[in-house]
């Protein structure tokens, strides 16, 4: 599995598959971390390239380095970063080497890997965290070659397969709850925390059903402002917002906050005041925006982005046949792709243009983790 | 026995256990043509019930109130009845399904038990009062059988919610807020009738305090109080959501088992019988 410089390509990752909800609470990274985390792992000896991605539903850390940086050796340094022991980290991460990084990498890209399987959001943040690594200049030939072979793999299987057919999103998901919950939603008041994408889509799949009474609540009033206006709704500070729960039949919470906005006490006194009125609260948010207790109070329904993704896959196994025909496609483009690397690797024997490449090669890695 | 009106009510028993036997099988499909089907087949269930009643009605001149099958059979009418008017009015999907399981139930087990068809033991002198206490009483209950129909797709949909589940029947039961709204207001309905029947019972009972028992008094009095109870509970939001659905639901099956001891045809425990007209004596 080993490139013909004793480097090798790995994943270490957290993900939905293998951590529970508080789990990847532990793992989740802000802006201000992703930073940091950067600078800490490419202060590795031997790291030569990284990229880091982290979305709600999972952290994985992809990277080039010396075949000495093994799953025991990133973990404990990472578990350092987390302030966790390394066996939890260990304990709670999956590792792959060689071509199973790159077949990994393509099912992640075309949505296989995903809660909701199928979807496409995320391809859009690897495309994010990719111009993000690419900027700090912290990708190589190799990594930078497996991501673009991602790009195209996700594309292939959007064109080629049916993998997005049937499946159903969070915020159709969330409606159909509503529904069920509040009945008809003209006359419903909802109220989105945060202005990230998927609270966006939820609070438009409400919209699109009906609701009508909306109010947009973020740190950054201009972008709540922004929101609200193309909803003819109100827009208002988080602690605005919380103030004025009475009124509210739904919350749609996805901020990037890393403890709960909404606590028990807050929802306990609020359902006493209007003990026979459903209150619906949807938490989209990596940590959890809403005290997971808050579902023990009578008349208020909680649903986590996991709750979500649960049943928007129940009709998983309609789709079964189309995932394993996916998949059986991605490892073979997996394999194909990672021999191409091999061979073209400047070290490598076989490699017809092996002057050019290995002066490219030779430059010294460290650099593009600088440190402060 | 009453042999020749059983025929309409094995009728009408069928026709509702072919209809939600007909609604089951085709929930996940919602095809119009079997939705007219299964409400086709209920009215016919209801049309021969109602016959059933009537020709009974006819043969003892007043309406079919004496023993446990007779009792249940009206209560199964009742509720089908009052199914059709609620249904369209409130939009409550899945109301009628749930309904056509409750009649097919109450008509079937009535049917079941040849002894619970037994004519009365007298026939006697009455008073009007107490017929009218009787078809209160018994409307009030019927209204209680729905109310019961209505807590369980509650508790379903609530269930469902919280233990994380959609699709099949969640997906097609009401919204919970409907299911509330409508309990509410079917309790309230159902406790402003029985208050009234409880009184004109009451009233009989200090005219002829021979002709109802205590142990029969103190049952239907523990009932309407039990149902009053849980009505100002709801009333002042102390009592709502899914418990009030449980208490809703619990009362129902209490006084479906308080029937036997309230229904007339049976001997008061305590005092003599009197000479009187048994078949207006009616319900609880």
């Amino acid at each position: 599995m080993a490139l013909p410089d004793g480097t090798h390509l790995f994943v270490l990752g957290s993900s939905h598959h293998n951590t529970s909800l508080e789990t990847r609470e532990q793992f989740a990274l802000t802006s201000d971390q992703l930073d940091r985390a950067y600078r800490s792992i490419g202060a590795i000896a031997g790291m030569r390239e990284v990229l880091i991605l982290s979305t709600c539903n999972r952290v994985e850390v992809y990277g080039l380095a010396a075949k000495s940086i093994d799953h025991s050796a990133l973990a404990a340094h990472l578990a350092e970063f987390w302030q966790l022991s390394p066996e939890d980290v260990k304990k709670h991460s999956f590792w792959h080497v060689g071509s199973d990084v790159i077949e990994h990498l393509f099912e992640v890209s075309c949505g296989l890997d995903s809660a909701m399987v199928g979807e496409t959001e995320i391809l859009g943040q690897i495309k994010s965290a990719y111009a993000d690594a690419t900027g700090r200049g912290t990708l190589g030939s190799t990594l930078n070659r497996i991501f673009q072979k991602s790009f195209q793999a996700a594309k292939w299987v959007r064109t080629h397969t049916a993998i997005g057919r049937g499946q159903v999103s969070i915020g159709n998901v969330a409606a159909e709850l509503a529904i069920r919950i509040c009945g008809e939603l003209s006359g419903t008041h909802v109220l989105l925390c945060g202005t990230g994408e998927v609270g966006q889509k939820t609070l438009q799949s409400l919209a699109s059903r009906g609701a009508d009474e909306i109010s947009v609540a973020s740190r950054s009033r201009p972008r709540a402002r922004e929101l609200a206006e193309q909803y003819r709704g109100a827009a208002l500070t988080i602690d605005d917002a919380l103030a004025k729960l009475l009124r509210i039949d739904i919350v749609i919470s996805a901020t990037l906050s890393q403890t709960p906005i909404i606590d028990y006490t807050l929802i306990r006194n609020l359902m006493r005041s209007r003990p026979t009125q459903p209150l619906f609260l949807i938490d989209l948010a990596v940590p959890r925006n809403i005290a997971p207790q808050c579902a023990d109070i009578a008349n208020v329904y909680l649903y986590n982005i996991d709750d979500l993704g649960h049943i928007a896959n129940e009709n998983l196994n309609s789709r079964r046949a189309e995932i394993d025909s996916c998949k059986s496609v991605l490892k073979a483009r997996a394999k194909a792709t990672w021999g191409n690397i091999k061979q073209h690797h400047p070290l490598s024997a076989a490699d017809p243009q092996k002057p050019q490449r290995h002066a490219e090669y030779n430059r010294p890695p460290i650099d593009v983790f600088a440190t402060d | 026995m009453f042999a020749d009106d059983r025929i309409f009510f094995w009728i009408a028993a069928g026709l509702y256990t072919v209809s939600f036997a007909l609604a089951l099988v085709t929930l996940p499909t919602r095809h119009s043509v079997t939705r007219v089907a299964f409400h086709t087949i209920l009215i016919g269930g209801f049309v021969f019930q109602g016959l059933g009643l009537y020709v009974r009605g006819i043969r003892v001149q007043a309406f079919p109130l004496v023993n446990e099958f007779e009792v249940l059979q009206a209560l199964g009418w009742l509720a089908v009845l009052l199914d059709l008017i609620i249904r369209p009015l409130f939009k409550l999907r899945l109301l009628s399904f749930f309904t056509a399981a409750l009649a097919a139930g109450l008509c079937t087990t009535s049917l079941l038990v040849p002894a619970w068809d037994y004519p009365p033991e007298s026939i006697g002198a009455g008073t009007p009062w107490v017929g009218f206490h009787a078809a209160l009483a018994i409307f009030s209950y019927s209204v209680f059988a729905l109310l019961a129909v209505t807590s369980l797709m509650y508790l379903i949909q609530h269930h469902g919610l919280e233990k994380k589940r959609a699709g099949g029947i969640f997906a097609l039961l009401p919204a919970i807020r409907q299911l509330e709204d409508i309990n509410s207001r079917l309790i309230l309905l159902g406790v402003s009738v029985l208050s009234v029947g409880v009184a004109t019972g009451f009233l009989n009972w200090l005219t002829y305090p021979a002709t109802v028992s205590t142990t029969k008094l103190w049952i239907a009095c523990a009932i309407w109080a039990a149902y009053l109870v849980v009505l100002i509970l709801r009333l002042t939001n102390r009592l709502f959501a899914s418990r009030f659905a449980g208490a809703c639901l619990a009362l129902f099956l209490l006084a479906l088992l308080s029937l036997w001891p309230l229904v007339p045809g049976k001997k008061p425990a305590s005092d003599t019988p009197v000479k009187t007209d048994i078949r207006t004596h009616g319900t609880p």
